[in-house]
This record gives structure tokens, C-alpha cells and sequence, in this order.
């Protein structure tokens, strides 16, 4: 097995944003595992350039949205135009018809819009006028949202968030790095275009490895019990759904494939598990912390 | 980190619902005895606090708290009187258990509500020890301890499922042994805990220091227990059991009333009269009064108790526990130990003048037809056998000249009109007569005699020159049955009510039996038994050595034996090889002074121990890949030279750590 090639695109966009190695491994395990990201952060953190740093060094075709209260579905989707010269209406592709997706500050959008969205992230297909168009393989979305910022957002509910595989906050970064920053040669390198590393074909031949990754029972029951866990603490509205566990154990087989191995081992669901609840968990009073409450539940599950 | 501490500690509705449960239910028997008030606060305080968990409010300012708990503390003082008495202490205890509820709001708080309630439990035996009460105060006890169980329990669904209650149930049973052994052995009061008045099961009517008519009749649909008798021989025929109580000289025309003047001691006169004797135990269920009952007649009263010229066994003070007594009793025709005085002879012929003119009447008829008193006598006793004179438990009621009218009109009525029309028509003819209250046989249950309420039963005694006191009970000539067999002879033939039959009256006997072995073997378990049981053990004297001793040897045991069997069944984690030799890796490391959390998976740990000891970097990762490969990937052959490989490398880490410290 060979996996120095993700290596290569992850040190790439390494280079582009300073001190995030973990984050950086943990979103391109989630495309890998055929995820979508979603990127939950305080503006001026570097969201938009991690995601724009994954889809250059993927040379996939890329496209972006900036989600605004005032978009439509059919700004996302595309419209169908009436043709004079045919009599016929033509379709023009939104910008959803990509193979990566960032679709900026999601929470600003609509509900209509989300759903529009969201439907497609599903599906990987669009229908308009009883027509259904097929979006591209593979087909990824990199979600931003601002979780502070309240006042003219639409929070997603429960059953949207639960699309994105993945969740992820940067945060700000160590003092060095953020001091290497204001350097200008730093500035030139941002200014660079990072060369696309892996082809579209390359990153289905990884695929395909990755869902062969073995997992042997000891690690299944792991998983398992953390699920469980999530359901039977009362101090959740729900617990993970099965498609949630599905999503850890698809998460683990791409960390275990970044570790060069073909195994998962504990730890890598040790490490997934955060990036696949926190997003997902909700509790009943708004004082406790979803986050804080699954480390918990990590600090007290034995790991084998 | 601090907001799920205080989360993890809070209480969920159905947690707070059980703690209310149990404070009920543990203040629920001191009700009676708590003030009038007391309901009302428990009530108020309950309903407030689960409205407060219902619709998640904030529970109420601690100042109104502290003001509530001020009020009531001021109000128990005001009532009660400022001192340190039992009585005081109880309700105080009581009503703050019951006031914490109002800021139970985390756990800790529900564990000392809960543990109070063992408290307030306790306190209810200083007032009575029966049976009943013990049984209540059982299955109290099951669900203040299963409370427990639900506030260690946060996330269980099911609370009263087989498992859980079986848990609590083990727990429980797991005392028992030592609640046993301390029964036993724990130091005793020489004497019983003398107390107020019971209420649970008790406080029942019984025989009083008056009679009226229906005052004795009314006693017969009542089957509760009056006294049970053991005696030391045979029991003697049904028609010899006249258990004497009080002794009713005075009547105003409807009421019997006794002597209230003082009779002194020396009015006795020695007589040596010949008779069968006959001893036995009594243990008196607690009647509120001073009367003790014992045989016709008491040959020596009982210790702590004097017996009247009357023959009335008096106590000092009111019966409100159980009475154990041992009377001896001879049987005879006469009592002639009784001095009267010219004054006593005048009360015992009193009649009130205006009343019962026809009774009077023909008693002055029947007197000049016979010669002495007992002829009288007799031919009262054949009027009543002979005339259509009924006997019944549900007599007409009787108004004005109670005595006329019974005798020519209503002819029905219970022993105590017979009793009563028979003293008058004696009284009448100047014949000096009085009334005795008390019981009349009892059924033999399960070895002893048990006398019920429905055994009560009234007669006279008449004065007959030169001889004594002759007993003469007219209810043997209207209903024979009554006292030859009893009256549960009487019962058997017909039925008081609806609930009467003999399938429920044998249950009510089976409970009776179980009473009374509890009584004694635990309520009268006392310093001198267990006398008895030191002494079995080779201790001559219960003195503080022997106490220290032997409950040190109960306690040492009880502990080892709950270590022995918290070893045995400790929990098994199911140890793999694998677990075994990572325990043997990172022990490695721990040994030499790395810090790790317990729940760190092997990679984290090495990544950790690198850190502390780079020159095992090597090594370190060696055995980590192998171990990984070993235990997770789906290739490598699972078992083969499993041990051997990962030991090699331990082996080699412990050489390159030793010598690290060597150098050092």
C-alpha cells in the first residue's frame, strides 16, 4: 500500500496554512471516506483557505458559493431558460455542478437554500422541471459556518447536519505560526497556486483501498460501545444514528489508511469520534457542551 | 469541566420523586403523634417541591427556607416546651427531614434526605415495637434503601425491574445477619422504654371503669386481642375462665361506675380457704387504663401492680405497652378475704330512689315467698331460663327505668343488662350485690388461651352472710352456651356481620399466633435472656469487656466475610494476552517515572513515553507497530509467538531504561 501521495497533498496545503496538520489530516480522511466537511469557525481563520488549498491540490473542478439571505435555490441548482431560437427551455448548470463545493457561511443561506443543497449532497443529483441531472463524481461540498455570529442566520436543523460527515474548527493558531504569518515571504507563497497533486481517478483508486481497510472485532465493539454510549447518557437529545456510525467507521478506515496502515486500530476511532459527534449531538440544556460531554465519554470507555 | 460535575450530580424528576416517597412514607407513622399542623407542612412542603421539579423552576430563595425552618422550629418550641426530650427531639428531627426537601436539589442533599429518613424510621420504635409496625417499617425500609439504588443509578430506564429490585433486596438481606447478631448481643435496658400512648393498631376500646347498657355488646363484633394466657398446667374448663377486671359498686340508675373511694390494704382479712391453684403468664395487649386482668380468684398480684380488697388488679401507671405479668389464682366458690365496713354494706345495697318501680315491686313479691338469699337467687335465675328472656348482642335500646324495662318489655339484651338487672333486683331485696366486668374464656390458639375483645363479659357477686362473696353470673341462665363454650361458640352459630366467618376469624387467630412469638421472642428479649445467651458463649457477666469483645468478633467477621465475597465476586475484565502484555509495556515506563492517564491507547502512550526516554525511541516503536499488527491487522497469524516477540522487546526497553538510570 502506498499513501505517499496523500501525504504529498497534505503537506502541500501544510504549507498554506501554518500549525494545522491534524485538522488538514482530518479533512482530506473525510473526503477520502466520501464525506463532506463542514468547517465550524470564527471568521479569519483560515476556513475558506483550507478548503480552497484541498481543491486546488485535488485538481478537481472547483466552484464556490457565498450563501447570502436573498439566494435562491436555482442560484445554487441552476435555471431552465426559455430558448426563442428552439422554442424549447435549455438548462444552465448552477455552481453546484462541480466536483468540489464550497459553499461559504451555510448558515446565512435560506432554509429553502440549505435544503436545496443538502438534498443534492445526498442524492449527488439535482431535479428541476421533472428533469434529473446527474452532479459529477466524485463530488465533494466544504461547508463554512460561523457559529457566533447569530443575528441574520438560519441555524441548520439536526437531520441537515447530519449530511456532513465531518466536522472540524480550526482554531487560532500557535504563537509562531501566527508570527510567521506577518513575514513577507509567507505573503508571496499565499499568492502561489498549489499544483494539483492527485487526480480524480487517483482519488477513486484510494477510495476503493480505503473501504477494503480491515477492522477487526475488538475495534468494531470499541466503535460500537461508543455509540451506544452517546445514546444511553440521558443528558443528549439523541444519540448517534447508525448513519453516524457508519460515517466513524468509514472516518477510521481513511486515518488508518493517512497511518499507512491496512488496519484500523482503536486510536483511529479514538480520533474520529469527536470530528464525527460533536456537530451531530445536541443537549437538553444549553450549559452543557456536547463536545465536553463526548470526551467524556472517550476518557471513560476502555480502549483496548 | 466544572458544569458537568455539578450536571452529573443533579437529580432527575423520577430520582426526586422516589426521596419524596421516602420521607413520606417514614414520617407517615409519627403522624399521630406529630402535631395537628405537622400534615399540613408535609403536604405543603411535598407539593411544592415536586411542582418545582415538574416544570423545572427555580427552587425557592434560601431566605424563605431558612425563614419556613426558623418558623417551624419556633412552633415545635412554643407547643412543646423548650427541653431535651424524646418527644421534642423526635419532632424536630422529623419536621427538618421534611423541611430539607425544599433545598434538595443535587444528590448529596438526597443521600442525607435518605439517610435521615433510616433516622426518622428508627425514632418510631421508641413508641412501639408490634408487629404490624415492624412490617410497615420493613418494607419502608426497602424503598428508602431502593432509593438509594435509583440515585446511584442515573441513566437506568427501568426502576423496578426484577434485577434492580433484586439488588436492593440482596443488599438488604446482607444486613440481616448482623442486625441479628447485634440484636443478640448489643447492650439492653434492664427495663422497658415506658412511652405515651400508641396509636398504630392500638388505642382500642376495651373494658372501662364503667358500664352502661351496649357498652359490653358492643365489644362483641370486635375480634381484636385483649390478652393471650399461657398457663403452666392444663387449661382449666371454659365455665372456670372469669378473667377479672374492674369492679363496678355504683350505679345511678343506667351507669355502673367503680369504687372511687380508696380501699386500703388492711381491709383484707387472712383466710385459709382450699382450692385448686392455677398459674400463669399474661401478656396484655396496651389498653390506655390501669386494670390488669387476672382469674377469679387472684391468690397474689403480679410485681408492679396491687391488688384492692375488690380483688382489682390496679397498676401505677396507664398500660400503653405491652404487659407481661405472672398471676397465680384458686379457684373457689366464696371469696371470704374481704373486710366491709357498715358504709360499704350501705353503697352495696344502693339503689337510686325513684327508679325501677316495678323491679322493686316484684321483688318485694318474690321476697316474701322465700326463705334465703339463695333461694332468691334461684328463682331469679329460673325467671330468666324459664320466661322468654333473650340473649343478644343487639339489644333494643333502653331509656329511663333501664331495669323495668328490660325485665317486662324488651326481655333481649347482653350480658351486662343481665348482670345489671340481676344486681338491681338483689340490691332490691337488700341483699348487698355489685357488678365485675372483665372476660369470660378465650380459645386455645396454637398453645396459649387467646382472650379477645369479644370475649368481654360481665357478671355479679352477691354477699352472703357468714360465707363471702358468692359469684353469680345470670347470663349462664339465659344462654348456657355462652359460658360453657365461650363466645365464640356463640359466633360459630351466627355470624356478627357480613365479614364474619370462620375462614377470616382463623386468620385473625394464625396472625394473633404470630404476634405473640414475636412478642416473645423479641419484644421481651431483655437484659436477663441475654444473660442467658452470654453465659452460652463462656461469658459469666455482661460487663463492657464481654460486650467489646463480642462485638468486635462480630464486626471483625462481618468485614471479612464481606471482603471474602467482594473478592470473590470482584469484576472479572475480560484480560487478553493482549491487555496483559500492553498492562507490561506501559508498566515499563510508570515505573520510571512517566505520567500517563489510566484510558491512553498505545500509540498516544508511546508517542508520550518517546518523549520521556528518546533513547527507547527505537524500541519503542518496534514493539508498538508489532503489537498493533499483532492485535488489529487481519493478516498476521494471531497467536504464533505472540508472547515471544513482544516480551523480546519489552525486555530490551527494561535493559535500555536500567541503563539510562545507571548512567545517571
Amino acid at each position: 500500500m502506498n499513501n505517499s501521495l496523500i501525504h504529498k497533498a497534505i503537506n502541500a496545503v501544510c504549507t498554506k496554512l501554518f500549525d494545522k496538520q491534524q485538522q488538514v489530516e482530518m479533512s482530506f480522511a473525510c473526503l477520502l471516506a466520501g464525506g463532506h466537511l463542514l468547517i465550524e469557525d470564527k471568521p479569519g481563520l483560515g476556513k475558506t483557505t483550507l478548503a480552497g488549498a484541498i481543491s486546488h491540490v485535488l485538481g478537481l473542478t472547483f466552484k464556490r458559493i457565498q450563501l447570502t439571505s436573498d439566494m435562491l435555490p436555482s442560484d445554487v441548482l441552476g435555471v431552465s431558460i426559455f430558448q426563442p431560437n428552439s422554442a424549447d427551455f435549455k438548462f444552465f448548470q448552477g455552481p453546484i455542478f462541480t466536483q468540489l463545493l464550497l459553499a461559504d457561511e451555510l448558515n446565512r443561506g435560506t432554509p429553502r437554500t440549505q435544503s436545496a443543497l443538502l438534498e443534492a449532497m445526498a442524492e449527488q443529483q439535482v431535479s428541476i422541471d421533472g428533469q434529473t441531472h446527474q452532479l459529477p463524481s466524485p463530488f465533494f461540498v466544504i461547508a463554512t459556518q460561523n457559529p457566533t455570529d447569530d443575528a441574520g442566520t438560519f441555524p441548520l436543523p439536526d437531520s441537515q447536519l447530519d449530511r456532513f460527515m465531518v466536522s472540524i474548527s480550526l482554531g487560532y493558531p500557535s504563537a509562531d505560526a501566527e508570527k510567521k504569518l506577518y513575514e513577507s515571504e509567507f505573503l508571496n507563497q499565499q499568492k502561489i497556486k498549489l499544483p494539483a497533486l492527485i487526480s480524480a481517478q487517483q482519488l477513486n483508486a484510494m477510495q476503493e483501498t480505503i473501504a477494503k481497510i480491515h477492522a477487526n472485532q475488538e475495534v468494531k465493539d470499541y466503535l460500537h460501545s461508543l455509540v451506544l454510549q452517546t445514546r444511553d447518557n440521558k443528558l443528549f437529545v439523541n444519540g448517534l444514528s447508525p448513519r453516524a456510525g457508519l460515517a466513524l467507521f468509514r472516518l477510521s478506515q481513511a486515518l488508518a489508511y493517512i497511518a499507512n496502515r491496512d488496519f484500523v486500530i482503536p486510536e483511529d476511532v479514538k480520533k474520529a469520534f469527536l470530528p464525527v459527534a460533536s456537530h451531530r449531538m445536541r443537549t437538553l440544556t444549553t450549559q452543557q457542551n456536547p463536545a465536553i460531554l463526548l470526551k467524556t465519554i472517550l476518557n471513560e470507555t476502555r480502549i483496548p | 469541566m466544572a458544569k458537568i460535575q455539578l450536571t452529573k450530580y443533579l437529580l432527575s424528576s423520577k430520582q426526586i420523586f422516589w426521596v419524596l416517597l421516602s420521607v413520606t412514607i417514614s414520617v407517615l407513622p409519627h403522624l399521630p403523634r406529630l402535631p395537628l399542623w405537622f400534615p399540613i407542612l408535609l403536604i405543603g412542603v411535598i407539593l411544592s417541591r415536586w411542582l418545582t421539579a415538574i416544570k423545572q423552576t427555580k427552587p425557592l430563595p434560601k431566605v424563605i427556607i431558612i425563614l419556613i425552618t426558623l418558623t417551624a422550629f419556633i412552633t415545635i418550641v412554643y407547643f412543646q416546651g423548650f427541653k431535651l426530650n424524646r418527644e421534642i427531639s423526635v419532632t424536630i428531627l422529623a419536621a427538618m427531614t421534611v423541611l430539607k426537601i425544599l433545598e434538595t436539589n443535587t444528590k448529596r442533599d438526597a443521600w442525607m434526605v435518605v439517610t435521615l429518613c433510616y433516622f426518622v424510621i428508627l425514632t418510631r420504635f421508641f413508641y412501639s415495637q408490634d408487629l404490624l409496625l415492624v412490617i410497615y417499617l420493613f418494607l419502608s425500609v426497602l424503598i428508602i434503601t431502593h432509593t438509594l439504588f435509583i440515585l446511584q443509578h442515573d441513566n437506568k430506564k427501568d426502576f423496578l425491574g426484577k434485577r434492580e429490585l433484586k439488588q436492593t433486596l440482596g443488599l438488604l438481606a446482607t444486613g440481616l445477619p448482623l442486625a441479628v447478631l447485634f440484636f443478640l448481643f448489643f447492650p439492653r435496658l434492664g427495663s422497658p422504654i415506658w412511652g405515651s400512648p400508641d396509636f398504630f393498631g392500638n388505642g382500642k376500646t376495651g373494658i372501662g371503669d364503667s358500664m352502661s347498657p351496649g357498652s359490653i355488646s358492643q365489644l362483641f363484633s370486635d375480634d381484636s386481642t385483649a390478652f393471650r394466657a399461657t398457663f403452666k398446667g392444663t387449661i382449666p374448663n371454659n365455665s372456670d375462665l372469669y378473667w377479672r377486671g374492674p369492679v363496678l359498686w355504683d350505679f345511678d340508675g343506667k351507669t355502673w361506675n367503680t369504687n372511687q373511694r380508696q380501699i386500703s390494704k388492711k381491709t383484707f382479712i387472712a383466710s385459709n380457704d382450699t382450692g385448686t391453684l392455677v398459674s400463669y403468664e399474661v401478656e396484655l395487649e396496651p389498653t390506655g387504663q390501669k386494670y390488669l386482668f387476672a382469674l377469679d380468684y387472684v391468690k397474689t398480684a403480679p410485681t408492679g401492680s396491687t391488688l384492692k380488697a375488690d380483688q382489682q388488679l390496679i397498676t401505677e401507671n396507664d398500660i400503653n405497652q405491652l404487659r407481661h405479668y405472672t398471676a397465680l389464682s384458686q379457684f373457689k366458690t366464696y371469696n371470704s378475704n374481704e373486710l366491709l365496713s357498715p358504709e360499704d354494706f350501705a353503697r352495696l345495697k344502693y339503689l337510686p330512689p325513684s327508679f325501677n318501680p316495678k323491679t322493686k315491686a316484684l321483688i318485694q313479691q318474690w321476697q316474701r315467698q322465700v326463705r334465703s338469699p339463695l333461694e332468691l337467687i334461684k328463682k331469679i335465675l329460673t325467671h330468666f331460663a324459664t320466661d322468654e328472656f333473650y340473649y343478644s348482642y343487639s339489644p333494643p335500646l333502653l331509656m329511663g327505668d333501664t331495669v323495668d324495662q328490660f325485665l317486662f318489655e324488651t326481655k333481649s339484651g347482653f350480658c351486662e343488662h343481665y348482670a345489671s338487672a340481676f344486681t338491681v333486683m338483689m340490691r332490691a331485696a337488700g341483699i348487698p350485690a355489685r357488678i365485675v366486668t372483665g372476660y369470660q374464656g378465650g380459645i386455645l390458639n396454637e398453645g396459649y388461651l387467646l382472650v379477645k375483645q369479644s370475649d368481654a363479659h360481665a357478671w355479679a357477686e352477691v354477699w352472703i352472710q357468714n360465707k363471702g362473696w358468692l359469684r353469680v353470673d345470670p347470663t349462664s341462665a339465659v344462654s348456657p352456651l355462652r359460658v360453657e363454650q365461650g363466645s365464640q361458640a356463640l359466633i360459630r352459630q351466627n355470624s356478627r356481620n357480613w365479614l364474619d366467618n370462620s375462614w377470616s376469624r382463623k386468620l385473625g387467630e394464625r396472625y394473633d399466633a404470630i404476634r405473640h412469638n414475636w412478642n416473645k421472642w423479641v419484644r421481651e428479649y431483655n437484659a436477663t435472656k441475654q444473660k442467658a445467651i452470654f453465659k452460652v458463649i463462656g461469658f459469666d457477666s455482661v460487663n463492657g469487656r464481654a460486650i467489646i469483645i463480642v462485638l468486635g468478633t462480630i464486626i471483625l467477621i462481618t468485614t471479612l466475610l464481606v471482603l471474602f465475597f467482594l473478592y470473590i465476586n470482584r469484576p472479572k475484565r475480560k484480560q487478553s494476552p493482549y491487555d496483559k502484555i500492553q498492562k507490561k509495556f506501559k508498566q515499563l515506563f510508570l515505573k520510571h517515572g512517566l505520567t500517563a492517564e489510566e484510558n491512553l491507547g498505545i500509540l498516544e502512550f508511546s508517542k508520550k513515553a518517546t518523549e520521556y526516554f528518546p533513547q527507547s525511541k527505537n524500541s519503542i516503536q518496534q514493539f508498538t507497530t508489532l503489537y498493533l499488527r499483532l492485535r488489529f491487522s487481519e493478516t498476521e497469524n494471531k497467536q504464533a509467538n505472540l508472547d515471544n516477540r513482544l516480551l523480546k522487546i519489552i525486555i530490551k526497553i527494561k535493559n535500555e531504561l536500567r541503563t539510562k538510570d545507571i548512567k545517571e
